[in-house]
C-alpha cells in the first residue's frame, strides 16, 4: 500500500510526540514518581511505535519498541529513574529525531541503532534487581496478591469512557481482558485472532491495545488487551480464553464507570484491591477536565496556503485604499458608508488571518531545557532554567527564524555569564545559577528576555577589547554610556572570552544575532549589573506583513515611516535647530537630538527652499532619537510591507516597499538604519 | 527537420537608439508599457527605480545607463521588458520592443568584434538580422550581475555614482 500520502502527517505527528518525549523526560528527571507523567511518555512512545510500524519504518519501530519497554518497566515500577537513564533516553529521542528528519527529506530510517538498543536493554536488565526491591514495597505486592495486575493497563479516551458508561447503564459488564501469550508462541497474530473471536462470541470488543492493525501485523510483544462489553461474568470470559492454546495467562478486570465526578463515592480500598485501572482512568479524565477543558478541532494547513491567503488579502487592502481615494474625491455618502463597512470587515479579516499565522513561542522555547541541561553538564555549572510566557504568540515566520539567535544568547549567558558553582559559593550566591527566559506581549511588540544572575558584563574589559580591536577610539570611549558599551558585544569580531570554548566565543555570534533580529524588524538590547547578572531583551514586531505607517512627502516623493518607530511629530517652525560640532541638532524638551533632512539624506530633488511649512518626525530606536525634516505629513495608513527585490538587497536606507492606493510604489524608511548611521557619524566626528 | 528546429531560438527584439538587441523569449516574463516608477535613492546609478507589477515590487534597470550610452527621452514607444534570471525578476527599460523572431543558433557569431568597449561584456553573440542590420544578443546573466559594476563605474563619468 502506498503510504506516501500519509508521510507528511506521520512526520508532523512523530515530531510532536518526540517533542512531548523531550519535554516529559526533562520533567521525569525531577519528578520520577508521577504516574501521569510516565503514562504520557508511554503513550507518546507507544503511538510512535505504532505509526512508524504502519509506515513501514521497521528500524524506527524497533528502537521505539525497545524504548517503550523501558517506559513500561518504569510504569510498573520495575526500574527507577536516574540521570544515566535519562541521558540514554534523550539520546534515543535524538536518534529518532534524526530518523524523522531524514525521512522528511525523502530518506529512510536506516541508521545504526545497535549501540543505543544495547544501552536501552542494559537499562532494562538492571530492572531485575530493582524489580525485586519494588515487589517488597507494599502496593505492587498487594496488587499482585489480588491477582489482577496484568500487563500494561489500557488507557481510555473520553470517548471510550462514554462507551463504558453507556454499556454499564445498559446493565452490561465491561471487562478489560489482558492476554499474555507464551514466550514460544509462533503465530502471535493468529492466537490474538482466536482470542478476539472467542471474546466476540460472548459480547463485543470496543477497543484493543495495541490497535487491531498492529495486532494483525504482530506488532506487539506478547501481551495485548481487549475491552469487552458482555452479559457474561468474568469467570466465563476467562475460561473461554483459557481454552485457547499457547496462552500464558489471562487477566479479566471489570472496568468501573469512572467519570470525572467519581470522588463522591470514593472506595479507595476496593479500587486499589481491584486494580490500578480506575486511578488511571480518573487521572486521565481529570486532565481532560482541567488542563484542556475543550478539545478543539484542528486541521493541518500547509503554510504556503496561508501565505497565499495573506497575499490575496494584501491585494485587497491595496484596492481598499484605492477605493478610499476615489471616495474622497467624489463625496458620496452611500459610497462612504459602504466603504466604512468594508473597512470594518477587512480589519477583522486581517486580524483573523494574522491570528492564523500566530503560534506560541513555546515552539522555540521548548528546545532550550535540554540544551541547557547538556550545556550545564559540559560546563560543569549548575543552572536552573525558568521559562515564563511561553504561550505568547508570534508570527510563524518570525518563530522559524528565532531559534538560532536565542540559542546563541543563551549559550553566551551560560558560558560567560553564570559562574562556576565554587565561584558562586565564594561570592555568597546560591550554587545554582538561574537563567530566566521570558516572553511577553506589549503594544504591537513581543519582548523576549534572557536574564542570568551571573557575573554581569565587565565594562572595562569590553571597552579595553573594543579599543584594542579598533572598534572604538579611546576618546569616544569616554563619552559612551554603559548601554552603548554593552552593545559593543554585538559588533562583529568581538569576543571577550579569554579562552575560546566550544560553546561560544569564537568571535562570530552576537553580531550574527543582531543582524538576524534586525532582519525580522526587531531590536536587541543588553543590560547588565556587575556581579548581579545580564539581561538581553529582544523586541519583535507582532507581525511582519501589514503595519500602520505615517506617509510623508518631500519633493514629489512619498515615503512611509512605520508608526512603531515614531516618537512624536512637530512643526518645523516651532523648533529651533542649532549647529553643534558641524551637526544640526534640535532641542526636544530636555534632550538634544540630531537632525536629518530627508531631502539631503536621500538626495531628493525639491524646489522648496523655505522650511517654514515643513514638519519634523522624531523617530526612536531604543533610547536614541533623531529628528527627520520632511516637507509634508500625509497621514496614517495601513500599508502592506513588500520586500525590496533581491536585486536591490545592497541598497541601504529602506526596510521594504509598499504599494499605494494609486498603484505606485512607496519605499519604507529604515529608521533604525538611519539612527545607526547617525551614531556612526557621531562616533567618527568625535574621533 | 527536427535537427534544424532544435537550433532555432525565439528571441524578443528591442531597440536602443539605432541598434537592435535580442533576449531569449524563455527569459522574458512580459512586456509592459511605461508606468509610474519610484526612484530608489542609494541604488546603483542605472537603476531607474521600482515599479508595481501586479503586486510585486520589480526593480527597473535603465539599459542605456547600464551600457553607458547617452540617455534618451521616455516616449510612447518605450517599454519595460520584465525578465527572469536566476529567480530574480527585473524590468529593463528600452526604447521600444518589437517582434519575436526565430534565429538560427548556428548563425550566431560568438566574437562580437564589432561592438567594443564595456558593452561587449554583456553580449552573448551577434547575428545578421537583414541585409543592413545586426542583431545583438544580450547575456542577461551578465547584465544583471553586479560583478563588473565597479568596473563600469570606473569607466563611466556618471554623476549619480553612490558617494560613500
Amino acid at each position: 500500500m502506498d503510504m506516501s500520502q500519509y508521510l507528511g502527517v506521520f512526520v508532523d505527528e512523530a515530531r510532536e510526540h518526540l517533542q512531548n518525549l523531550n519535554d516529559k523526560l526533562m520533567e521525569l528527571e525531577e519528578n520520577a514518581k508521577d504516574p501521569e507523567l510516565i503514562n504520557s511518555i508511554f503513550r507518546s512512545a507507544h503511538t510512535l511505535k505504532g505509526s512508524s510500524g504502519q509506515m513501514g519504518f521497521e528500524n524506527m519501530m524497533e528502537l521505539t519498541h525497545t524504548m517503550e519497554n523501558v517506559f513500561d518497566a518504569l510504569r510498573q515500577q520495575q526500574v527507577s529513574v536516574d540521570s544515566a537513564m535519562v541521558d540514554c533516553l534523550f539520546e534515543t529521542v535524538d536518534i529518532l529525531s534524526g530518523m524523522i528528519d531524514h525521512i522528511a527529506e525523502g530518506g529512510d530510517d536506516k541508521q545504526d541503532v545497535a549501540e543505543i538498543t544495547a544501552q536501552l536493554k542494559a537499562l532494562l536488565s538492571g530492572q531485575k534487581t530493582t524489580a525485586d526491591d519494588s515487589t517488597v514495597s507494599a502496593a505492587p505486592a498487594a496488587e499482585k496478591a489480588a491477582g489482577s495486575v496484568g500487563p500494561a493497563k489500557m488507557l481510555f479516551t473520553s470517548y471510550d469512557l462514554e462507551m463504558i458508561e453507556q454499556a454499564r447503564q445498559g446493565g452490561m459488564n465491561v471487562f478489560e481482558t489482558a492476554i499474555v501469550l507464551r514466550q514460544d508462541c509462533v503465530l502471535k497474530a493468529a492466537r490474538a485472532l482466536m482470542v478476539s473471536n472467542a471474546l466476540e462470541d460472548l459480547g463485543s470488543i470496543i477497543k484493543s491495545e495495541p490497535e487491531t492493525e498492529a495486532i494483525e501485523k504482530e506488532a506487539f510483544d506478547h501481551t495485548f488487551s481487549f475491552l469487552l462489553v458482555t452479559n457474561a461474568e468474568s469467570d466465563v470470559v476467562e475460561k473461554n480464553v483459557q481454552n485457547i492454546s499457547e496462552i500464558e495467562s489471562v487477566f479479566v478486570r471489570p472496568v468501573q464507570a469512572q467519570q470525572t465526578h467519581h470522588e463522591e463515592a470514593p472506595k479507595p480500598v476496593e479500587i486499589k484491591a481491584k486494580s490500578e485501572l480506575p486511578k488511571t482512568a480518573q487521572a486521565k479524565s481529570e486532565i481532560s477536565g482541567h488542563k484542556k477543558p475543550v478539545i478543539t478541532k484542528t486541521i493541518r494547513v500547509n503554510l504556503d496556503r496561508l501565505d497565499n491567503l495573506l497575499n490575496l488579502f494584501e491585494e485587497l487592502i491595496i484596492d481598499r485604499s484605492r477605493l478610499e481615494k476615489i471616495s474622497d474625491s467624489i463625496e458620496n455618502a452611500d459610497l462612504k458608508d459602504a466603504l466604512e463597512q468594508i473597512k470594518r470587515v477587512s480589519n477583522q479579516l486581517q486580524e483573523t488571518i494574522l491570528n492564523l499565522r500566530m503560534e506560541p513561542v513555546e515552539q522555540v522555547f521548548n528546545r532550550f531545557p535540554r540544551m541547557i541541561r547538556s550545556l550545564a553538564k559540559e560546563l560543569n555549572k549548575k543552572v536552573d532554567l525558568v521559562i515564563t510566557g511561553e504561550e505568547t504568540e508570534l508570527d510563524r515566520t518570525v518563530i522559524d527564524e528565532l531559534g538560532d539567535p536565542l540559542m546563541h544568547m543563551i549559550r553566551n549567558s551560560m558560558d560567560h555569564g553564570i559562574e562556576h558553582p565554587e565561584t558562586r559559593k565564594q561570592l555568597g550566591k546560591p550554587e545554582q545559577g538561574t537563567l530566566a527566559l521570558r516572553a511577553y506581549h506589549s503594544g504591537n511588540h513581543v519582548y523576549i528576555e534572557i536574564e542570568d544572575d551571573g557575573a554581569g558584563i565587565n565594562r572595562e574589559k569590553v571597552l579595553g577589547k573594543a579599543i584594542e580591536k579598533g572598534i572604538v577610539s579611546e576618546s569616544t570611549a569616554d563619552q559612551m554610556t554603559d548601554k552603548e558599551i554593552y552593545h559593543l558585544l554585538f559588533e562583529s569580531g568581538f569576543s571577550t572570552a579569554d579562552k575560546i570554548s566550544d560553546i561560544s566565543g569564537r568571535g562570530v555570534g552576537l553580531d550574527v544575532v543582531e543582524s538576524k533580529i534586525r532582519s525580522l524588524s526587531g531590536t536587541v538590547e543588553v543590560d547588565s549589573t556587575s556581579g548581579q547578572g545580564t539581561r538581553f531583551t529582544v523586541k519583535l514586531p507582532l507581525t511582519l506583513s501589514i503595519i500602520n505607517a505615517l506617509m510623508i512627502q518631500t519633493g514629489q516623493e512619498i515615503y512611509a515611516i512605520p508608526i512603531t518607530a515614531i516618537y512624536e511629530t512637530a512643526l518645523r517652525r516651532q523648533t529651533t535647530i542649532q549647529t553643534v560640532q558641524n551637526s544640526e541638532v534640535a532641542r526636544l524638551r530636555d534632550r538634544v537630538v540630531p537632525i536629518i533632512r530627508l531631502k539631503d539624506y536621500l538626495d531628493i530633488p525639491s524646489s522648496q527652499q523655505d522650511e517654514e511649512t515643513s514638519s519634523i518626525v522624531y523617530v526612536k530606536n531604543g533610547d536614541r532619537i533623531i529628528g527627520i525634516i520632511v516637507e509634508k505629513l500625509l497621514g496614517y495608513q495601513d500599508i502592506v510591507i513588500k520586500p525590496l527585490n533581491d536585486y536591490l538587497k545592497d541598497v541601504h536606507g529602506f526596510s521594504g516597499a509598499t504599494i499605494l492606493g494609486d498603484g505606485t510604489v512607496a519605499l519604507i524608511l529604515d529608521c533604525q538604519g538611519m539612527i545607526q548611521s547617525q551614531k556612526k557619524k557621531y562616533v567618527k566626528l568625535s574621533v | 527537420m527536427s535537427e534544424t528546429e532544435t537550433k532555432l531560438e525565439k528571441v524578443i527584439l528591442f531597440t536602443l537608439g539605432a541598434d537592435t538587441y535580442g533576449v531569449p523569449i524563455t527569459q522574458v516574463l512580459s512586456i509592459e508599457r511605461i508606468q509610474s516608477i519610484t526612484r530608489v535613492p542609494n541604488a546603483d546609478f542605472f537603476v531607474e527605480g521600482v515599479m508595481n507589477l501586479r503586486g510585486f515590487i520589480i526593480p527597473v534597470i535603465n539599459i542605456r545607463k547600464r551600457f553607458l550610452m547617452d540617455a534618451s527621452e521616455v516616449t510612447k514607444e518605450s517599454r519595460i521588458i520584465i525578465v527572469v534570471v536566476d529567480d530574480l525578476r527585473v524590468g529593463l527599460l528600452v526604447d521600444s520592443a518589437k517582434e519575436v523572431i526565430d534565429i538560427d543558433r548556428a548563425a550566431v557569431e560568438k566574437t562580437p568584434e564589432l561592438v567594443g568597449g564595456v558593452q561587449a561584456d554583456y553580449i552573448s553573440g551577434v547575428c545578421g538580422l537583414d541585409a543592413d542590420h545586426l542583431l545583438i544578443l544580450l547575456d542577461l546573466h551578465h547584465v544583471l550581475s553586479g560583478k563588473d559594476i565597479d568596473q563600469v563605474r570606473g569607466l563611466g563619468e556618471t554623476e549619480n555614482v553612490r558617494t560613500e
